[in-house]
């Protein structure tokens, strides 16, 4: 479903004097579908920009990243147009984030429901379903009517979770999702993931803690400085 | 996909123009004027497509000709050369057409938002009056339906439609955006242009002003060009972004590369002068 081949990202800094930072270097994996990829890694060895360059959020300085989406083919996501890419990441590609990018003043059930509602699903059919994945994932039922910016850094990052899963995207990144939650919606969580799993979402995620790691993938790929 | 709306090479000069005028302005001159004859270059080549149900935002500091693109656009003013296809009529430059035809389009198929209230109200006139004189033009002529139809679009808009008597000269700030908003979108278009249409409120009233037109958005499927040069405002709205500097534009991709991984020294002078 996905193959990484020698990507590169090197960052060139202009505001700083000309610098250049590397992000990583030459990596090349693939990914079945259905399997979910684990990635580990020291700090700084390019985890997290590596999964940001498969969503586009980062533009690779080499290589390339095959992916064969449901309906077009086999594309390039390293050089696909960025419109094609907008519409991936509505339909197929999910990236769920350490820290949430919350949308503001607008209530929980409403943000995890809009992807669907883009879609083309009914607002009441989506926000049934929202409801039942937030439940899923223990987010309180008092707080669904509340905007995400006032609540903790867990739930909202369960509320990003939800978000990411409730399209049941075909390949879905996860870049520590699980970074500030407690032991209990930690493992509704990884329960929730196991779940979509069957249902042949494909996943690649990096996780710091190596029982989830292990757990959860068929697979680690190893990241080094 | 096609696009909505094609915009190719456009550009746009204040002044008599000489042959040097593209090679002497631009981001690596430093200026927008040319030194050979004082024109100004307030847009040049700007190629963009505008896709369907998509925000597009466009940034850049002041003067780097963002309003004189979307003034271009809607045809309000001429452009020196450059070429805009539409899908409705896809293989005509429609910048080819008659005024006639022009107007057609504007009064049908597209909407803006300006910068300055005065240029898209008529103080003196009726909110409401304002909102039904963009339905007239798009061929509405019943008046009680036009009345109505207006005061729907005001409290979509959130306008408190107590007030739609009342002319925009007395109305705060928001609530002429808010006027602005529902006039644009009466006639139902396929485009919307949108010019710092929040600049200057308090920023609760721009918060909410941004929310509405998120949902209206969604609702209407109309596609939109914003022009912000507040990055909140572009990460809030827009999925692409294209970043404009003394006219040209210098760097376009996904808004969140734009902020997260921008490549052009400006696009990340700018990001990083917003941290
Ligand atoms: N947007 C960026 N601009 C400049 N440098 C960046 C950017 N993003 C990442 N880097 C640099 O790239 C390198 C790899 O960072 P990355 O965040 O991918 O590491 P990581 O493996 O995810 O680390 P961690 O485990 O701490 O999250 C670091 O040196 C980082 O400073
Ligand atoms: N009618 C005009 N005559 C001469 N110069 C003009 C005219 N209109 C605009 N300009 C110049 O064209 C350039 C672009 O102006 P424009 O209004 O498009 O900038 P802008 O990006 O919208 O800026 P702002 O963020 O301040 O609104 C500026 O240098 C401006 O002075
Ligand atoms: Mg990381
Ligand atoms: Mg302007
Ligand atoms: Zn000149």
């Amino acid at each position: 479903m996905l193959e990484v081949k020698n990507l590169s990202k090197v960052f060139r800094l202009y505001t700083v004097g000309d610098k250049t930072i590397e992000g990583f270097r030459d990596v090349s994996l693939s990914v079945k579908t259905g399997e979910f990829l684990g990635i580990s890694g020291p700090s700084g060895a390019g985890k997290s920009s590596l999964l940001k360059c498969i969503y586009r959020t980062y533009i690779p300085t080499g290589g390339e990243i095959w992916y064969h989406s449901a309906k077009g083919g086999c594309v390039n996501l390293a050089t696909l147009p960025d419109y094609e890419v907008a519409i991936l990441r509505e339909r197929e590609i999910g990236y769920v984030s350490q820290f949430l990018n919350v949308i503001p003043r607008i209530p929980v059930v409403d943000v995890v429901a809009e992807p669907l509602i883009r879609m083309g699903i009914d607002t009441r059919e989506a926000r049934l379903e929202a409801v039942k994945v937030l439940e899923r994932l223990l987010v309180s039922s008092a707080l669904f009517d509340i905007y995400p910016a006032t609540m903790s850094g867990g739930e909202r990052q369960r509320v990003n979770i939800a978000r990411a899963v409730i399209g049941c995207p075909r390949l879905l990144l996860l870049d520590e999702p699980t970074a500030s939650l407690d032991k209990r919606s930690m493992a509704a969580v990884i329960d929730l993931l196991k779940n979509i799993k069957e249902k042949e979402t494909t996943m690649i995620g990096i996780f710091h803690d190596p029982l989830i790691i292990d757990g959860l993938s068929d697979r680690v790929f190893r990241m080094t400085d | 996909m096609a696009p909505v709306l094609k915009l190719k090479n456009i550009t746009r000069l204040f002044g008599k123009g000489c042959p040097s005028c593209l090679e002497s302005t631009g981001p690596d001159a430093d200026t927008n004027v040319c030194s050979h004859c004082g024109t100004v270059v307030a847009c040049a080549c700007v190629s963009l497509d505008l896709y369907h149900d998509e925000i597009l935002g466009i940034m850049g500091e002041s003067g780097s000709g963002k309003s004189t693109l979307l003034k271009t656009l809607h045809f309000d003013i001429a452009v020196s050369s450059g070429e805009i296809y539409f899908e409705n009529c896809a293989d005509i430059n429609l910048l080819t057409m008659s005024p006639f035809e022009k107007r057609r389009i504007r009064n049908f198929e597209m909407g803006i938002v300006y910068q300055n209230p005065h240029l898209g109200l008529k103080m003196e006139v009726s909110s409401g009056g304002n909102v039904a004189e963009k339905l007239l033009m798009a061929g509405w002529k019943n008046i009680d339906k036009t009345r109505k139809r207006s005061r729907s679009l005001l409290r979509e808009t959130e306008f408190p439609v107590g007030r739609m008597d009342e002319p925009p000269k007395n109305l705060s700030g928001g609530e002429q955006q808010r006027v602005q908003i529902a006039r644009a979108l009466s006639s139902n278009p396929k485009v919307l242009f949108l010019d710092e249409m929040t600049t200057g409120l308090d920023l609760s009233v721009q918060a909410r002003i941004l929310d509405m037109l998120r949902s209206l958005q969604k609702r209407f499927h109309v596609s939109m060009i914003v022009v912000s040069h507040d990055l909140g405002v572009i990460r809030l709205l827009a999925q692409r972004t294209a970043v404009m500097k003394y006219g040209r534009v210098v760097e376009l991709g996904l808004t969140d590369q734009i902020l997260e991984d921008p490549r052009h020294p400006y696009t990340q002078l700018l990001v990083n002068s917003e941290l």
